[in-house]
C-alpha cells in the first residue's frame, strides 16, 4: 500500500485507470466504420494480388533493372517502423526512463503489426511465392536473405513474448473488472493470464521474463534492421555500396517507428479519451526523442551523401546527379527537407512539441521515411553495372502499377488491422505498471 | 559536369573523324610517281612467294580477307581484296609496297612490323593473283607425270612425344586412283580447349615438297591432371581440299584441378559455408531460441507459482 495515499485514495485512483484504460474496450465509436474501410482495402489487396498471382510479376512495372520496386522500398519501411518496440520497450525501459511505460504498450502493438507484415510484404514481392519453402530447404546462410528470415522470425516472436509479458496482470485484472465481456474475450484473458493471483514470486518471475527479453530484443532489432541493410551493402552497387548502411538504416528506423508511435498516440489519446496518460508532457517527451533520433539520422545522411558526393566516382556520380539534381531530385529534396529538415527545426521547440502539433509533424516524417526507402532502394536498380544493349525503354524508369500500389495499400491495411484488433481486444496502457509505479500495486490486485 | 564536358569532347572528336574518314574514303589513294616506279628487287620464285604468302596470312589477312574471296573487314574505307583485278591494276608494285609502308587511316603502317624483303615478298604474293602479269604458278597441286593431284585428299597425323611436336602428311588422290604427297598445302593445328581451338605451330605454314609439315606443341599448356589434350590438324582450304582433318591426344603440362565447390566458401551450398559462419549463425541461433525457450520456461514457473 502507499504511504502518501489513503486507502480510499488508493481504490479510487486503481479504478479510475480501469475505468479510463478498460472503458474503450467495450464501447466502440467509430469502429465500425474503420473495419468497414480497412476491409474495403483487404478486398482490393486480395483482387489486386490474385491478377498479380494469376498473371505473374509482368503485371507489375518491375523489369529487368528495377527488379525491386515499391514492394521491397515497403518491406524496408516495415522492418524500419517495427524498430521501435526495441527503442521503447527496451532501450528507454532499462535505462530506466519511467515516462515511458504508458506507451510501452502501443510502441509493442506497433511493432507488432509492422514486423508481422513485413514478411509478408516480401511474399507479395515473389513471383513464385508457392516455391518459399525452397528459402528453407536450399537456404544458404552465406546468403543475407537466410539472415534475413532468420532475424525476422526471431524479432517476431520476441516481439510477441515482449508483448504477451506485460499484458499477463492486465489481463487477470481485465477479467475480474470488465462486466459484460464476451464469453469468448473472457476465456481468452483466462488462459492467458496462467492463473495470475499477482503474488510477490509470480511479480519476481514476470520481472525477470521482461527484463530478459529486453535484453535480448536489443541486439535482435539492432541485427535484423543491419542484415536488411546488408541485402543492398553486400552489393557493389553506387548508393548501396556504403559501410555506414547499417547504423543509417537502425537510424533512420527509429525515426520512423518513434513517428508512427506519436500518431498512434495522439489518436488513442482522442479516439480512446486517454488525455490523462498520453499527456503533453509524454508528447514533449515523445518530441524530444523523435528530434533526437532525426538528427541522429540527418547525421548519417550528411555522411552518406556528402562524403561520395565530394568525391564523385564516375558511377556514384550519376548515382549523386540523378537524386540531387536529375529524374528523383524532386522526391530526394522533398523527403530530406519535409520529411527532416523542416520537421527537426519545428521539433526544437517546445510549442511545436504539443499533441496536435507534434502528431501532425510526425505524419509528415512518416511519409518522409517512407519515400526515401523509395529513394533508397529504386533509383540505384535504374543504373546497372552491365547497361543491357538495345534495352527496352521501359527498362530505364521505373513508376509503380496500380496493382503494386492496390498490394502495398493491402500491407497497411493489415498491419493496421492487426494494430487495431490488439487495441481494442487487449488494454492499451499496462496498468499494473502504473500502478507499481504510484506503489498500488496491493490495491492493483486487491479487487474482488 | 566534369563528366559531361568530357564526353561532349569525345563525341565531338569522334564526330570529326568519322567525317574525315568518309572525305578520305572518298578520295583516292595516290602514290607519289617515283615511289610507284620502284621495281620489286626479290625475284618472285616460288620460296618467295611461299613466305610471302605465309606473311601475308599472319599480318594481311585479318583485314583484307582471303584473296578473291572480298570477304575482308567491313571498315571505312573498306580494306581492298587484294585479288581484285581493278586494284591490281591501279597499284603497280611500287604503289603496293609504298601503302604497306606508309599507311593511311585504317591500313596501318607495316615499317616497323616488317622488314622491307619481307614487304617486297608479300608483294610478290599479292602481284600472284594478277592476271595480267602471272609471275608464277601457286597452284598448290603437284603434276606427276601427266598427271593432276585432286580430291579426295587425306591427312594423317603423327605425334612425336620425344620432342613435343605434330608432323602432317597431306596426300592428294592423283588422276589414276593413286595417293600422292600434297605440296604447299596450308595446314592450321590446334589444340582443343574449354572454349574454343587453340592454334599451334606457323601460322599459314604450307606442306613441304613431301607433303609434310611439323608444328610444335607448347608443352606448357595446361591440360588437366592427366596432362592430356586434343591436337587435331585441318586442312585451311576447305573449298579446294575439302574438309579435311585428323586428330590425335598429346601429353601437355598435368595440372591439379582445384574446384572451387570441395573447399569451404560463400558460394558453395550451405553444407559446405565456412566453420566460422557456421558457429556464428548457429551460435546466434541457439543463443537467442535458447533464452526464448527460457522465457517460456518462466512462463510456466509462473503458472505454477499462481496455485
Amino acid at each position: 500500500m502507499s504511504n502518501s495515499l489513503s486507502k480510499e485514495e488508493a481504490k479510487s485512483k486503481i479504478d479510475k485507470y480501469a475505468a479510463d484504460i478498460l472503458r474503450p474496450m467495450q464501447s466502440h465509436g467509430g469502429l465500425e466504420l474503420w473495419v468497414m474501410l480497412l476491409a474495403l482495402g483487404l478486398i482490393m489487396y486480395v483482387f489486386a494480388y490474385f491478377i498479380q498471382l494469376r498473371d505473374g510479376l509482368g503485371v507489375t512495372a518491375m523489369r529487368d533493372y528495377v527488379s525491386w520496386g515499391v514492394y521491397i522500398s515497403n518491406f524496408v519501411f516495415f522492418v524500419a517502423v517495427s524498430l521501435v518496440g526495441m527503442l521503447i520497450s527496451a532501450v528507454l525501459g532499462l535505462l530506466k526512463q519511467d515516462w515511458i511505460k504508458p506507451i510501452t504498450r502501443v510502441a509493442e502493438v506497433v511493432a507488432l503489426g509492422f514486423v508481422m507484415v513485413a514478411g509478408l510484404v516480401i511474399v507479395n514481392d515473389m513471383g513464385r511465392p508457392d516455391r518459399l519453402m525452397n528459402v528453407f530447404i536450399h537456404g544458404r546462410i552465406q546468403s543475407p536473405i537466410v539472415w534475413d528470415i532468420t532475424v525476422i522470425t526471431t524479432y517476431v516472436t520476441i516481439s510477441l513474448l515482449l508483448f504477451y509479458l506485460p499484458l499477463i496482470p492486465d489481463l487477470a485484472f481485465a477479467k475480474k473488472r470488465l462486466k459484460n465481456m464476451p464469453v469468448w474475450q473472457y476465456h481468452l484473458f483466462n488462459i492467458l493470464s496462467l492463473g495470475w493471483i499477482g503474488t510477490p514470486e509470480q511479480y519476481k518471475i514476470l520481472h525477470k521474463g521482461i527484463r530478459l527479453l529486453a535484453i535480448l530484443i536489443i541486439p535482435v532489432a539492432l541485427a535484423i534492421h543491419t542484415v536488411t541493410s546488408w541485402l543492398f551493402a553486400a552489393t557493389l552497387r553506387p548508393g548501396w555500396d556504403t559501410t555506414i548502411f547499417g547504423p543509417y538504416f537502425v537510424a533512420g528506423a527509429f525515426v520512423a517507428g518513434a513517428a508512427a508511435v506519436v500518431i498512434l498516440m495522439y489518436i488513442l489519446r482522442v479516439n480512446y479519451k486517454l488525455k490523462d496518460y498520453f499527456t503533453d508532457f509524454h508528447f514533449d517527451k515523445m518530441g524530444q526523442l523523435l528530434v533526437l533520433v532525426s538528427l541522429v539520422y540527418l547525421y548519417f545522411n550528411l555522411n552518406e551523401f556528402l562524403v561520395p558526393a565530394y568525391k564523385m566516382k564516375d558511377a556514384d556520380a550519376v548515382h549523386l546527379h540523378t537524386l540531387f539534381s536529375g529524374k528523383y531530385a524532386v522526391l530526394f529534396w522533398g523527403v530530406q527537407i519535409f520529411g527532416m529538415i523542416i520537421p527537426i527545426i519545428m521539433m526544437l521547440f517546445r510549442r511545436f512539441r504539443k499533441p496536435a502539433w507534434l502528431a501532425g509533424i510526425a505524419v509528415f516524417v512518416l511519409i518522409g521515411a517512407w519515400l526515401k526507402r523509395v529513394i533508397i532502394v529504386i533509383p540505384t536498380l535504374l543504373h546497372p553495372h552491365l547497361p543491357i544493349q538495345n534495352v527496352p525503354e521501359a527498362f530505364h524508369q521505373y513508376f509503380p502499377t496500380w496493382i503494386e500500389v492496390f498490394v502495398t495499400l493491402g500491407s497497411f491495411v493489415m498491419a493496421l488491422g492487426i494494430i487495431t484488433a490488439l487495441l481494442k481486444i487487449f488494454p492499451v496502457i499496462p496498468i499494473w505498471e502504473l500502478a507499481e509505479e504510484e506503489g498500488l500495486t496491493e490495491e492493483f490486485e486487491s479487487y474482488e | 559536369m566534369e563528366n559531361t564536358s568530357s564526353r561532349l569532347v569525345v563525341g565531338l572528336l569522334a564526330v570529326l573523324l568519322l567525317s574525315s574518314f568518309s572525305v578520305f574514303a572518298q578520295s583516292e589513294w595516290k602514290v607519289e610517281d617515283a615511289k610507284s616506279k620502284m621495281s620489286n628487287p626479290i625475284q618472285a620464285d616460288d620460296a618467295s612467294l611461299k613466305e610471302g604468302k605465309a606473311l601475308f596470312k599472319t599480318n594481311c589477312i585479318t583485314c583484307h580477307g582471303d584473296p578473291g574471296k572480298n570477304n575482308g573487314l567491313p571498315l571505312v574505307p573498306k580494306p581492298s581484296d587484294m585479288a581484285n583485278a581493278a586494284f591490281l591494276s591501279a597499284n603497280s608494285d611500287g604503289a603496293v609496297f609504298t601503302k604497306m609502308t606508309d599507311g593511311r587511316i585504317t591500313m596501318p603502317s607495316f615499317k616497323a612490323v616488317l622488314s622491307e624483303k619481307e614487304r617486297w615478298k608479300i608483294v610478290n604474293y599479292i602481284r600472284s593473283f594478277d592476271e595480267n602479269k602471272k609471275v608464277a604458278s601457286t597452284v598448290t597441286a603437284v603434276k606427276k607425270e601427266g598427271q593432276t593431284l585432286g580430291v579426295p585428299y587425306q591427312l594423317s597425323l603423327n605425334y612425336n612425344p620425344e620432342e613435343s611436336s605434330l608432323v602432317a602428311f597431306v596426300r592428294g588422290t592423283l588422276t589414276d586412283g593413286n595417293l600422292a604427297p600434297a605440296s604447299d598445302v596450308e595446314v592450321g593445328f590446334f589444340v582443343k580447349r574449354y572454349f574454343g581451338d587453340l592454334p599451334i605451330g606457323d601460322r599459314g605454314g604450307v606442306t613441304d615438297e613431301n607433303g609434310m609439315i611439323k608444328a610444335a606443341i607448347p608443352t606448357d599448356l595446361p591440360g588437366g591432371e592427366e596432362g592430356k589434350a586434343l591436337a587435331f590438324a585441318k586442312l585451311n582450304d576447305v573449298d579446294t581440299y575439302g574438309d579435311v582433318s585428323a586428330k590425335t591426344e598429346v601429353s601437355v603440362k598435368a595440372v591439379e584441378i582445384i574446384n572451387l565447390m570441395d573447399e569451404r566458401s560463400l558460394w558453395t551450398v550451405s553444407v559446405m559455408a565456412p566453420w566460422w559462419l557456421i558457429f556464428t549463425y548457429f551460435g546466434i541461433l541457439i543463443g537467442v531460441w535458447g533464452t526464448l525457450g527460457y522465457v517460456v520456461t518462466l512462463l510456466f514457473k509462473l503458472k505454477k507459482a499462481g496455485v
